[in-house]
């Protein structure tokens, strides 16, 4: 058996999505770890081992504000800054096989849309020369980054366009879903810029709302009350030198997450039936399909107008929305939707005979992370 | 309701002043390390290469070739409400790094891979940015 894949997702938990007025971050976190941990046939006595994610551009959400929330006082305890789905989940897995803790419990909760949370900041290094050029916003880098794969690759608004109305039709079928009304290709183009060549729908909802995961040893999930996801393989890879890298936007670190992360699994791209790819844009859909090696660099274009990631497609890609139509949970979710398809659980939904699923995010132009998982423990 | 007042950068902070000091003078000069030689942009209080604390300027010329552009249709900062569309683009410098600025043409005039040019745009008597056009 690979490492990794003595570790496995035990149970998930989601709160509602969307506004959750007068509710703090924390309130938030432990009401998604309370239907975690009811998932997973466990009480709160059980878990060992705790890792909380801030509530991002806050102070919300360390491990000492939830823990007289949650009323444990687990071995093992810590928070990360951007602790965002796999970079927590990879923490949960060193975690455990160090010795420190038997069953981590993951939980994160936002209130950034009630809370009116401002993310018209300049985005990476340098953010004082960022500011000076109205530079601000994840859009400006993010469209420069299109921009230059238009340039490169013929790669068309239409092309791109692709990414939201596939991620809406899947949104349509799930009730946690923000936005659900019917988004057409002629809808999306029809949309004003926000920051050209993006508009709207390229860009992340602002929502509340929280999502918990349990982890533990592959042994004993088998003894738990839900079906094990299994941890076939996990991979980082930082670009924290940020503007002083040669090429900041277009990210091509992240092919070496993927070159370690398939062969951690021992699989390649053609292997993986469902990924869940970290939309804050979709631009970075876009570069992660590529790099991931779904399709060929600068490929991407013609892949995503071909429906490849649409329902019935080669590759459904963030089968709950995403960012872009579900809810702004920062891949939290894409978790939670990657554990309850392999389950198949997803009902209109459900990809049929789903049994690998990539899950690989990134925090902007600083570090990724990425998660093969299955419900066979390779 | 009145607009924001725009960001201006600090022109004292002993890491960029030199820099803001020649584009009153309509130069550019950029950072190298004191010890390894290499070409910082933006400057690092520490040189990423060797760590070194110490930087020489020296002065290049303010051309390039335009390597991306983002057009902003929205004011996300609000500061910029007037300035919409306005566009922010990324020039590959022919010192060879890169560096954000507003650019001064139209939209329709922007070409990725073709020759910029320095643009110095006077704003206080202290401040005077780069801004680049289309050569």
């Amino acid at each position: 058996m690979r490492p990794a894949a003595r570790i496995a997702i035990a149970g998930v938990g989601a709160t509602e999505q969307g506004e959750i007025p007068g509710q703090s971050p924390e309130e938030i976190a432990v009401r998604a770890a309370t239907a975690a941990l009811a998932d997973a046939g466990i009480g709160k006595t059980a878990v060992d081992g705790l890792i909380t994610c801030k509530a991002p551009l806050t102070a919300h959400g360390t491990d000492e504000g939830i823990g007289p929330l949650l009323g444990i006082n687990p071995a093992y305890s810590t928070t990360l800054d951007y602790g965002m789905g796999s970079f927590s989940l990879h923490l949960a897995a060193m975690a455990i096989q160090a010795g420190l803790a038997t069953t981590v419990l993951l939980t994160y909760g936002t209130n950034a849309r009630s809370a009116r949370t401002g993310f018209a900041r300049p985005i990476g290094g340098a953010s004082d020369w960022l500011r000076l050029s109205g530079l601000v916003h994840v859009a400006g880098p993010a469209a420069m980054a299109f921009r230059r794969h238009m340039y490169l690759y013929g790669t068309t608004e239409e092309q791109l366009g692709w990414v939201s109305v596939a991620q809406r039709e899947w949104a349509r079928r799930n009730p946690l879903a923000v936005f659900r009304e019917p988004l057409s290709i002629d809808g999306y183009l029809a949309q004003p810029y926000i920051v050209a060549p993006l508009r709207r729908a390229d860009l992340t909802v602002i929502s509340d709302g929280g999502t918990a995961i349990v982890v533990t040893t592959a042994e004993r999930a088998r003894d738990l009350a839900a079906k094990p996801v299994y941890l076939l393989g996990i991979a980082q890879q930082s670009a924290i030198r940020n503007e002083q890298n040669p090429d900041k936007l277009m990210r091509p670190w992240l092919g070496e997450i993927a070159a370690r992360v398939y062969s951690a699994a021992g699989i390649g791209p053609a292997d993986v039936d469902i990924a869940y790819l970290q939309d804050g844009t979709s631009v970075w859909v876009l570069q992660m399909l590529e790099w991931y090696g779904f399709c060929g660099l600068g490929e991407a274009g013609p892949f995503l107008a071909a429906g490849s990631t649409r329902p019935g497609g080669s590759l459904p890609v963030n089968t709950h929305g995403g960012q872009l139509s579900e809810s702004y949970t920062h891949n939290w979710m894409h978790l939670y939707e990657a554990v309850r398809q392999l389950r198949g659980e997803c009902q209109h939904r459900q990809v049929e005979g789903a049994t690998v699923a990539l899950h690989a995010q990134t925090h902007d132009f600083w570090k990724g992370a990425a998660t093969l998982l299955s419900t066979e423990a390779a | 309701m009145t607009q924001a007042a725009k960001p201006l950068p600090d022109v004292d902070d002993p890491l960029t002043a030199p820099f803001w000091a020649a584009t009153r003078e309509t130069r550019l000069v950029l950072p190298e390390c004191g010890n390894c030689g290499y070409l910082q942009w933006p400057p690092e209080r520490l040189c990423p290469e060797c760590q070194h604390p110490d930087r020489a300027w020296r002065e290049f010329p303010a051309t390039g070739t335009l390597w991306s552009y983002a057009v902003y249709h929205r004011a996300l900062d609000p500061a910029f409400a007037s300035d919409v569309p306005y566009a922010v683009g990324l020039v590959e410098l022919d010192a060879g790094r890169k560096m954000y600025g507003l650019m001064t043409d139209e939209e329709s005039a922007l070409r990725i891979g073709a020759r910029v040019r320095g643009v110095y745009d006077r704003v206080t008597d202290e401040v005077t940015f780069l801004r680049w056009r289309m050569d």
